[in-house]
């Protein structure tokens, strides 16, 4: 009877005990301070002098002892030897995995550990295996969320390291273009770059093998060798050479990148280019006709270290563009696994004919998410427009002297030549140009410096910018002699007829003047 | 450049730019003349105010003896040029 109610007490202590570790392994979610909780309590559920947890770590291995023995057999072990008695029990998840071992040493109340002291042992084991496991996943939720966090950062750094969209380009710019990239994951393998060199405008497109942060730190490394390099080489193959090797020096030969890379040239249209294994960009002449650029696809860059590209070159002609895109355009899979392919883009492209950079891409992303539909996108997509557009703007500076006046109508010459300007606007343009220029040399004869001349397009206007830096005020517009076309022979004067031809065969004539620069400006009209 | 040549019947023929850089030598073969001619356009490119001073010029000279320039062959820019600065009033065209 006695011994009954001892027991019954020692099972009440004993489930008090349990309850209260169950209740603190509840609460607490860091596994050292779990660690604690368990190792105090457990002691006391099985009157124990101290408890131990050992949690199997994978890099420290098993351990050594009694408790390596349980872990390797995962049986239970209660014995007593000359340090005094010792329960060890196994903890093993609900999936069958040994978390660690559980080990009480030295029972206070008795010589050894009984079987219902391995019973509460078990039970105690198994609520520190749900607790171990919950530690260990809140943990790595916990990392993922924290993970989650520093990717929505990389995405953020890495489109911030591309240049935006578009250039903000002057209205007279000889050339427009639009980017546009889209990772499939938050962080992405595929890049753009651009940036005006001069005359030139500098462009690359690239696809890092691979993806996800390790594709997107090449991708980072990638696009900065690319940029720092384009500062030295203005050659499309030399840049290529260089971006090569270091690229191999820095990824080793697993990881490559495909890349094509160019430089337009704005007073020809010549278009310098290289390419490295990467996809044959469209041309979008300006006729309406598409095609694939012919170009010889050099080895894909990082593969290996001392590769000679090919440094190839084509014309564009005044509104022809140049599309580029990466393999995540043209193998974007629908629902049913199909392709959106080459021929599909090309079909896209087609009906593009005389749009803008911006909707160039527009109708190529619409065409894509409209084949697409929901299916997950699978690969990071990056498009590249750009439309050479021709010089649209010349100016020189001249002698003040009748006797430049060849020399003036030599750049309204190279004007109509290398321009889209309106043929028809010829004559009355060389006109108001040599009338407004001959008024200044005769009238400022004693002005100090150069005579400047800017001839520009805009929408479909021609716009003539006359400027004179060292000028008193005389607006022609209103101080030259108005001309009475009407008058008899004899009346006539040669004087202000100049200015009042400009006055009827321009559109609109403006003066300014400030700080003794005169500016004459005119404007046609061209269609 | 302008060339000033003379043609079939003494029609002066005016070739290629009658512009602010060519006025001064055209002006003096045009001053020099005492007789009324007729004057080719035909092949005359561009003309502007410069141009025109000279052709006034010679026309003021000679119709003070009762002469005249005849213009022929002027045509598209030229006659805007003409038209713009009332010349067409005081040369005959045809």
């Amino acid at each position: 009877m006695e011994v009954t109610e001892q027991s019954e007490r020692r099972t009440a202590r004993a489930l008090y005990a349990l309850l209260e570790l169950a209740k603190a392994l509840s609460s607490e979610v860091d596994l050292d301070s779990l660690l604690k909780v368990i190792e105090e309590k457990a002691s006391s559920v099985v009157e124990a002098e101290r408890t131990n947890v050992f949690v199997l770590d994978s890099a420290r291995g098993l351990p050594i002892g009694v408790a390596g023995d349980v872990a390797r057999t995962r049986t239970l072990v209660n014995i007593i030897d000359e340090g005094g008695s010792l329960l060890a029990v196994p903890i093993i998840s609900s999936g069958g995995e040994l978390l660690g071992v559980l080990q009480s040493m030295n029972k206070t109340t008795a010589e050894r550990f009984d079987s219902s002291d391995e019973s509460l042992m078990l039970a105690v084991a198994s609520h520190v295996a749900v607790a171990i496991e919950r530690a260990r996943f809140t943990a790595l939720s916990i990392e993922n969320e924290r993970l989650a966090a520093g990717l929505k950062l990389a995405s953020e750094i890495q489109m911030r390291m591309l240049p935006s969209a578009t250039v903000a380009l002057s209205e007279d710019a000889p050339f427009e273009m639009h980017a546009y990239i889209r990772p499939a994951k938050m962080v992405g393998g595929d890049l753009y770059d651009f940036a005006m060199k001069g005359n030139r405008l500098y462009f690359c497109i690239g696809d890092v093998s691979g993806k996800g942060i390790g594709s997107a730190l090449v991708m980072a490394l990638t696009k900065t060798l690319f940029r720092a390099n384009a500062a030295y080489y203005a050659d499309a193959a030399k840049l290529m050479e260089a971006v090569n090797v270091r690229l191999y020096e820095e990824t080793g030969p697993t990881m490559f990148v495909t890349a094509f890379c160019g430089f337009l040239d704005f007073n020809d249209g010549i278009l310098r280019f290289s390419n490295a294994g990467h996809d044959r960009p469209f041309l979008l002449r300006d006729t309406g006709a598409v095609d694939l650029l012919e170009s010889k696809p050099g080895l894909a860059l990082g593969v290996m270290p001392k590769f000679q590209y090919p440094l190839q070159y084509t014309t564009l002609a005044r509104g022809d563009a140049l599309f580029l895109y990466t393999d995540g355009v043209t193998e974007a899979t629908n629902a049913s696994e199909e392709l959106f392919t080459l021929g599909r883009l090309r079909q896209t492209l087609e009906r593009c004919a005389g749009e803008s950079a911006v909707r160039v891409l527009e109708e190529a992303i619409d065409a894509v998410d409209g084949f697409v539909q929901h299916a997950p996108q699978a690969d990071d997509i990056a498009m590249m427009c750009i439309r050479y557009l021709g010089v649209r703007r010349l100016a020189a500076a001249f002698d003040r002297s009748i006797d430049a006046l060849p020399e003036v109508m030599r750049l309204v010459d190279t004007f109509f030549v290398k321009t889209a300007a309106n043929p028809n606007v010829r004559f009355p343009v060389e006109l108001a140009v040599e009338e407004v220029f001959t008024n200044i040399v005769k009238h400022n004869s004693g002005g100090e410096g150069e005579i400047k001349i800017e001839l520009r397009i805009r929408d479909q206007d021609l716009i003539i910018t006359v400027t004179d830096f060292d000028a008193p005020r005389f607006d022609p517009t209103a101080d030259a002699p108005e001309v009475d076309i009407n008058q008899p022979l004899a009346s006539r004067t040669e004087g202000g007829l100049g200015i009042h031809l400009v006055k009827k065969m321009m559109d609109r004539i403006e003066y300014s003047h400030g700080n003794r620069t005169g500016t004459i400006t005119l404007r046609k009209r061209m269609n | 450049m302008l060339e000033i040549s003379v043609g079939e019947n003494d029609t002066i023929i005016l070739t290629g730019r009658f512009d602010a850089a060519e006025a001064e030598k055209a002006r003096q073969i045009f001053l020099n003349l005492t007789e009324g001619k007729v004057v080719d356009f035909a092949r005359l490119d561009y003309i502007s105010s410069a141009g025109l001073g000279v052709l006034l010029a010679a026309q003021k000279k000679l119709s003070e003896r009762g002469k005249a320039l005849r213009l022929i062959n002027v045509n598209g820019h030229i006659r805007d040029v003409f038209h713009f600065s009332g010349f067409d009033q005081i040369f005959e065209i045809t």
